[in-house]
């Protein structure tokens, strides 16, 4: 690819400047790059889901147009997205065909010949999955398993992986990585997007790093060491980020006992009898697999989950069943995964976001009148502190990047004085800077008397934040954890896929004193 | 009886599969009545008055297309000025060019056929029940089954529904979401346009607003099949006995008539009500 | 409005008109004479302007009606059977009533009226909440069932066995509302409207409740997490569009004609949702707007009586209208976004 431009229309942000890419055949090429770098861009424009707006594809050296996902596929070119795009209602060998499915002659679908031609490719790749499965009750790797079946059935000689292993754990990452090895023994080229060093210095050959919508460095991944990359994906080498915290038995602010909350038909339960504590001066993290409750535990915990029984209290004050207006009265913050469809409006201005939850409070407003000055003021004096930039605070939210959108959000939820903040995937789609002073104000709310809970499937980040680290198994909370020296990754993996003792168990708390921790990079 | 709401039924069946709200149906039919009836009446050829209202409908689906697709405009919008548009457009034509405002009889209209099935019309209560009907409604039955091998047996079908689950995902598989929802939309036409003729030809007739929120009532059982043909097949059926019922309490009860016309749209809405609605997550609970 | 929109709007406006304008050159004999009579024909005298004005009013409160339900993303589609049910309820409480003196009357059977019809619309919205019935499909259904109950009742048991037409018997003379500009229909009522619609645009743009149905209009999803109450605000904002509407029939009679007159309010709850999406779901915009879809009916009708052409114009040009304003929202996607899909609700998530 070269001398790739693009420019996003919404926020008149460049994404992509003069761009460059240089892959060789049957070689495993990391792209790396910060959030935002552009990596995703790049590729979703190799692949037909954008279109570019200046540069040229050459592929076998001949200059190709692709300006469709079709294109893309009539010219090898397959991509497996962060966020996985199948159809939940179909089966697994539904799915792999869309698109190609196999006909007779009159017309309709064959079966067989479709049945057959599933066997086929799943013996090609030594991968097996139940094929009449639909693929809503397939785990997360299983999925991407799919996704990278469909996409060999195009007959695809580039396969294009956004950040595969975000939704991985330990286990299903090694398994992810023999498929991409396999894949290279066939022949096949693999572009492997990550910002994750360790697993890209693992199994990849060459290295592509962009930064700012630049590709500034590129080489065989043997000259680079992991200081280097970051440096030249960060422009500066980080810091070691110290959290301090006093190792104690801190007092429980948040108690959650037996808790069990049904699915939306009401009839099973997806959190069985779970049992939480988030304590004062802690940043507590909760981790599993997705779809084994995690989410509708959180939900729970914020009033917007009906709770079947069971019961959450905030410093000994009883919440069960509350409104979500006064669960934040008792001073819980919620900062969901879904940022923009959740957790905030993008329709409406920034001004309308930050004061939305406090609006009928006092200040803000007088027997149900909106003080206009009074929100204006303190809304600014936010966007002073959080350092939001970009537009003036009528303008509407989508004016705004990413990195500031999910700052309005920090802001909003910080501001209003939480004595618990529950915090779900806090650095994803945010750059280092960001990530830092995420962090950094995560650790000065556990210092200042708060409590913090983040749900995080990213466990560097949940081993370097946690002190105390919650597992959810199919709904049941199956171990606490104490963030001790000698917990791995790898146990934690394995007790999220409900290997490892299934009991109550804390690590022999070997820490004493202050903790200096870094953040492996 | 049932006929033309079935027919619009399953055009809306097909935009509603591929994610499209489409509530021009109403609006799609009444044009087909009234075109359809002109133009059979002027040529004294029933093939060119069905021809002459599924093109106006399908004319009037391309336009929406049009407008949603291309040019983004809210199709609810767009389907509320179709219905609009065909209301006034339909009445201003009819005075136009017949000088009346109410009912329109056409007298040397050439008339629909009916069939009679050789061996089910011979046996005594059945016979009565399922044989006889009109060429056209035994089309519309037809219909339905062509409907549901088109949807569930063709990869066509597939795609369509995969359109309207997952755009993005059916997208990335190459499927062109935009060309779906188009043709959907033109298949509406098609259909509602044959309930339009279905609506007006075999009573020789066109009245003002003769569609009488059929066009509606067809989304409505689009919703309550839950969006497969045979479950709209039942679903227009309901309705088509309710209407049914109405006529024949009207016969032989005196009650004021509107309260007869009402009847069919307290049913469906009890109906509504005491069937499962899907939830949807997050809101609401 | 920024300057953008109104330019947008006068582009709306100008189409219409000339679209109307071909249609008259069309089908007319006389295309001088008739152009004049419809284009000219309202303002030429006291009276035609006066019912200009008149037939606007209601058109304002069902505009608002609608401006209040999109605003919260519901669709409230029974505006018809909530003006139909409100006004008879209106007519059948002045006869009961009749002894009242008018300034206790008026607050009494405009509260109840109001309240009725609300209640009607509510229903949509409850069903929505209780058993997530689609709120498009029952507020039509729940219009249609209550015009055809009116109806039945109009035709039988209230019916004026003198009049020459399906309507009830007239009230107490003393309760309909002054004349302002005899000999034309134009009525005090013109200032209840008003009333109302400034009323209702301070309550969206400076009160907690405006801003909680705006935002739950923009993001229900977010409007829940930061504690609104969706369901609450979704009932409430449904009750409104009902009341107004209702009020809107209920002006129209005690202002008007001083009885109940089948048919008398067709198209005052479709025209009502055109004001709405023209005037941006904006409350003080729907005066203007209410006054336009005025105009061009009171065209038509003047020019069928000056000229040869035949009102049906009127409803023609109105649905145009309806086209260019999904025209109009055209360009500000145009402007905005390039690629990608289509704005496409599934029927369930959208439309509440």
């Amino acid at each position: 690819m070269k001398d790739i431009g693009k420019v996003f229309e919404s926020n008149r942000t460049v994404a992509l400047d003069h761009t460059n890419l240089r892959v060789a055949k049957g070689s495993i090429h990391a792209l790396v790059g910060e959030n935002g770098a552009g990596k995703s861009t790049l590729m979703k424009i190799l692949c037909g889901l954008e279109r570019k707006n200046a540069g040229e594809i050459f592929i076998g050296g001949v200059h190709k147009d692709i300006k469709s996902v079709k294109d893309a596929y009539d010219n090898g070119i397959g991509m497996v997205n962060q966020q996985f795009r199948l159809i939940e209602d179909y089966t697994v060998a539904e799915n792999i065909l869309l698109g190609v499915e196999k006909i007779n002659r009159w017309g309709f679908i064959n079966q067989r010949e479709s049945l057959r031609r599933v066997q086929a490719l799943m013996g090609t790749s030594c991968l097996s999955l139940p094929s009449e499965t639909i693929v809503s009750e397939l785990t997360m790797g299983q999925r991407q398993l799919v996704e990278i079946l469909r996409i060999s059935n195009r007959s695809v000689d580039i396969f294009v992986l956004d950040e595969p292993t975000s939704v991985l754990i330990p286990q299903e990452i090694q398994r992810l990585f023999l498929i991409i090895r396999e894949l290279k023994t066939q022949g096949k080229t693999i572009v492997f997007i990550s910002h994750r060093l360790e697993e890209v210095f693992e199994i990849c050959d060459r290295i592509t790093i962009l930064r700012n919508g630049r590709d500034i460095a590129e080489g065989p991944i043997s000259g680079f060491d992991k200081k280097q990359v970051s440096f030249l994906m960060i422009g500066e080498y980080p810091g070691a980020l110290n959290t301090k915290r006093p190792a104690k038995d801190h007092p429980v602010l948040l108690k959650v006992e037996n808790l069990s909350v049904r699915d939306v038909h009401g009839k099973t339960e997806v959190v069985r009898s779970a049992n939480l504590a988030v304590r004062q001066n802690e940043i507590t993290a909760l981790v599993g697999v997705s779809n084994n409750g995690k989410q509708e535990l959180v939900e729970a915990l914020v009033g917007l989950r009906r709770v079947a029984s069971g019961n959450i209290c905030l410093r000994d004050r009883e919440l069960t069943g509350k409104t979500v207006r006064d669960f934040r009265k008792a001073g819980i913050a919620y900062i969901p995964e879904d940022r923009t469809g959740v957790g905030a409006s993008i329709s409406s201005s920034i001004l309308d976001n930050i004061i939305a939850t406090k609006l009928y409070e006092i200040p803000y407003s007088k027997r149900g009148w909106i003080n206009r000055k009074v929100a204006r003021k303190n809304a600014e004096s936010l966007v002073r502190e959080y350092r939001i930039k970009g537009s003036a605070i009528q303008a509407s939210l989508d004016t705004l990047s990413g990195g500031n959108v999910q700052k309005v959000i920090l802001a909003r939820e910080i501001s209003s004085d939480p004595s618990v903040l529950i915090v779900c995937e806090p650095t994803w789609g945010l750059d280092h800077r960001s990530s830092d002073y995420i962090y950094k104000r995560l650790a000065e709310l556990a210092g200042s008397g708060k409590a913090v809970l983040i749900v995080s499937s990213y466990l560097d980040e949940v081993m370097f934040l946690a002190d105390r680290i919650f597992v959810i198994y199919k709904g049941e909370i199956i171990a606490e954890l104490e963030n001790a020296a000698t917990l791995t990754k790898t146990t934690i993996g394995e007790l999220m896929l409900g290997l490892g003792a299934p009991l109550s168990y804390v690590c022999p708390s070997d820490r004493q004193g202050e903790t200096n921790r870094e953040l492996p990079r | 009886m049932m006929t033309p709401i079935l027919f619009a039924a399953l055009g809306g069946l097909f935009t509603h599969l591929s994610g499209l709200l489409n509530i021009g149906l109403e609006g799609m039919m009444l044009l087909s009545a009234f075109f359809s009836i002109y133009a059979a009446d002027l040529t004294h050829n029933l093939l060119i008055g069905f021809l002459a209202g599924i093109g106006i409908s399908v004319l009037l689906a391309l336009l929406m297309g049009v407008l949603s697709l291309n040019l983004r405009a809210n199709i609810f919008v767009v389907g509320l000025g179709v219905n609009l548009f065909a209301n006034g457009f339909t009445v201003m034509l009819a005075s136009l060019f017949f000088d009346s405002k109410g009912t329109i009889f056409f007298q040397n209209l050439p008339r629909l056929a009916y069939l009679e099935i050789p061996f089910i019309h011979q046996i005594p209560y059945l016979g009565s029940v399922l044989s006889g009907y009109r060429l056209l409604d035994y089309l519309a039955i037809g219909a339905v089954f062509l409907c549901a091998f088109i949807l569930y047996k063709t990869p066509y079908g597939y795609h369509l529904r995969a359109v309207g689950k997952d755009s993005k995902a059916a997208q990335n598989a190459g499927i062109s979401v935009y060309r779906h929802r188009m043709r959907a939309l033109v298949l509406s036409g098609v259909f509602s346009g044959l309930g339009g003729c279905a609506l007006s030809l075999p009573l020789q007739t066109f009245v003002g607003g003769m569609t009488n929120g059929r066009g509606w009532i067809a989304l409505v059982a689009v919703i309550l099949g839950r969006g497969n043909p045979i479950g709209v097949f039942y679903a227009s059926l309901i309705f088509g006995s309710a209407s049914a019922l109405a006529n024949w309490l009207q016969a032989s009860v005196s009650m004021s008539p509107k309260l007869l016309m009402a009847l069919p749209f307290l049913i469906t809405l009890l109906f509504l009500v005491v069937k499962k609605n899907k939830l949807e997550e997050g809101v609401g609970r | 409005m920024n300057q953008f929109n109104v330019w947008r709007t006068v582009f709306i406006v100008g189409a219409a008109l000339g679209f109307g304008l071909c249609v008259i050159l069309l089908t007319s004999q006389e295309p001088g004479v008739a152009v004049h009579a419809f284009f000219v024909g309202p303002f030429s005298n006291t009276y035609f302007f006066g019912n200009l004005l008149a037939s606007a009013i209601p058109l304002v409160l069902t505009g608002v009606a609608a401006c209040v339900s999109f605003s919260a993303s519901v669709f409230n589609l029974g505006l018809e059977g909530q003006v139909y049910l409100g006004s008879f309820l209106g007519v059948f409480l002045a006869w009961r009533f009749e002894t009242f003196p008018p300034i206790v009357l008026y607050p009494f059977v405009f509260s109840i009226v109001f309240c009725c019809s609300g209640l009607l619309a509510a229903l949509s919205g409850y069903l929505k909440i209780k058993r997530n019935v689609n709120t498009l499909i029952s507020s039509l259904l729940i219009s249609y069932i209550a015009i055809y109950l009116v109806d039945a009742l109009i035709e039988t048991v209230f019916i004026d066995p003198n009049a020459g037409m399906a309507a009830t018997p007239y009230f107490s003379d003393r309760f309909l509302f002054a004349k302002l500009l005899p000999p034309s229909d134009l009525h005090a009522g013109l200032f209840l409207a008003l009333i109302f619609t400034f009323s209702l645009y301070l309550v969206m743009k400076k009160s907690v409740f405006g801003f909680e149905i705006a935002l739950t209009g923009k993001n229900p999803t977010f409007a829940r997490y930061t504690g609104i109450s969706v369901s609450k605000i979704l009932m409430l904002s449904m009750f409104l569009s009902g009341g107004f509407a209702g009020m809107a029939g209920m002006i129209d009679i005690f202002g008007i004609h001083g009885r109940m007159i089948r048919g008398f309010s067709n198209g005052y709850g479709w025209n009502g949702i055109a004001v709405a999406l023209i005037a941006r779901n904006q409350p003080l915009w729907a005066i203007p707007s209410a006054l336009f879809f005025a105009y061009l009916e009171n065209a038509a009708n003047v020019g069928a009586l000056l000229s040869d052409i035949t009102p049906e114009i009127a409803r023609t040009i109105q649905a145009t209208i309806f086209f260019t304003v999904t025209a109009e929202t055209l360009f500000s996607f145009v402007r905005k976004k390039k690629g990608g899909e289509a704005w496409t609700p599934s029927s369930t998530a959208s439309s509440r």
